[in-house]
């Protein structure tokens, strides 16, 4: 039995402590925002925290999670009025939609660290994600948006 | 093309620091020309600026519309620079992202410009029209920069014999 803090919540999952984080999450916790891309850390869309760090969950063994705080998209705010949140729906972002969890969840961790990021500090921080619908640049914007609204509170 | 020529500023002497390239194309019943403004950053080609003109007939939403030609501009850069996708014994060589290269953050443009023909046509097509002159539009800006056409994809391959050779 693995025990694991998601999303404020305590779960009890019956996996083996191999299994990659996102397996647990998806299909035994039932948290399916959190997409699996490519597998191998490269595409971005299986971001999630762990203690407030993006981590990509498809190569993240669930018992590294054990005793940590895991946020998936789902947890990131109460009401899904986290500023990255409402500046995707007034910027209208995504497309197909597939790897913008993990661009919010991402971008997240980029608002925290850095309060009003650059175009430059934006590229750099959301380099491991990757959106075929091409998509850059108004995640761009949008993080430009949330960095606005989160410093007028 | 004419309402690309003059969004651009195609004549205009002020884009002369850019590498240059226009491309038009029809397919989907839509008409698309796209004006690419390369430069070379670090020793690598990178687009900076694009400007798009699309005749799609209506446009119901124009958000969302201007989205999808600049997806398919993002995309199309990623595709004609990089996207090598080959295939021995029937199936694609390249398993994954990290040995097929996608576009990504930074080397997305810092600006895409989509103005759309006003007419009263029935919408047409708007997802692949755009996507495809993009290639023409890169090969010609890198022309201008090299005096090479370029006329396989991935392009990034011919340059890097260019700057070997």
């Amino acid at each position: 039995m693995i025990t694991l803090n998601i999303n404020k919540k305590t779960y009890n999952l019956d996996v083996d402590p191999n299994t990659p984080l996102l397996w647990a999450l998806r299909d035994v916790v039932g948290l399916v925002g959190t997409k699996y891309g490519c597998g191998v850390a490269q595409c971005g869309a299986c971001v999630v925290h762990l203690n407030g760090e993006a981590v990509r969950s498809c190569v993240t063994k669930v018992s590294r999670a054990v005793g940590q705080k895991v946020v998936t998209i789902e947890g990131l705010s109460e009401k899904n009025d986290h500023p990255l949140q409402k500046a995707w729906t007034e910027l209208d972002v995504p497309q197909c939609g597939y790897c913008q969890a993990g661009q919010i969840m991402s971008a997240a961790v980029l608002l925290k660290e850095n309060k009003n990021p650059t175009d430059e500090d934006i590229d750099a921080a959301m380099a491991g994600n990757i959106c075929r619908c091409g998509t850059y640049l108004r995640i761009r914007n949008a993080i430009h948006l949330a960095a606005d609204m989160q410093l007028k509170g | 093309m004419k309402l690309v020529k003059e969004k651009s500023g195609w004549n205009n002497t002020e884009n002369k620091k850019y590498s240059r390239g226009v491309s038009a194309y029809f397919c989907h019943a839509s008409y698309v020309a796209h004006v690419i403004d390369m430069i070379e950053r670090n020793g690598q080609p990178y687009v900076e600026r694009v400007f798009s003109a699309a005749d799609c007939g209506v446009v119901v939403n124009p958000d969302a519309a201007i989205n999808m030609v600049q997806g398919a501009v993002v995309d199309g850069i990623g595709n004609a620079l990089y996207g090598a996708l080959t295939h021995k014994d029937g199936a694609a060589k390249q398993k994954n992202f990290s040995q097929y290269r996608i576009i990504r953050f930074h080397e997305a443009p810092k600006k895409i410009e989509v103005h759309f023909v006003q007419n009263d046509i029935d919408p047409t097509g708007l997802g692949e029209p755009p996507f495809a002159p993009v290639f023409g539009a890169l090969a010609n800006a890198l022309y201008k920069s090299t005096g090479k056409r370029f006329y396989n994809q991935p392009f990034i391959t011919q340059l890097n014999e260019l700057t070997k050779a």
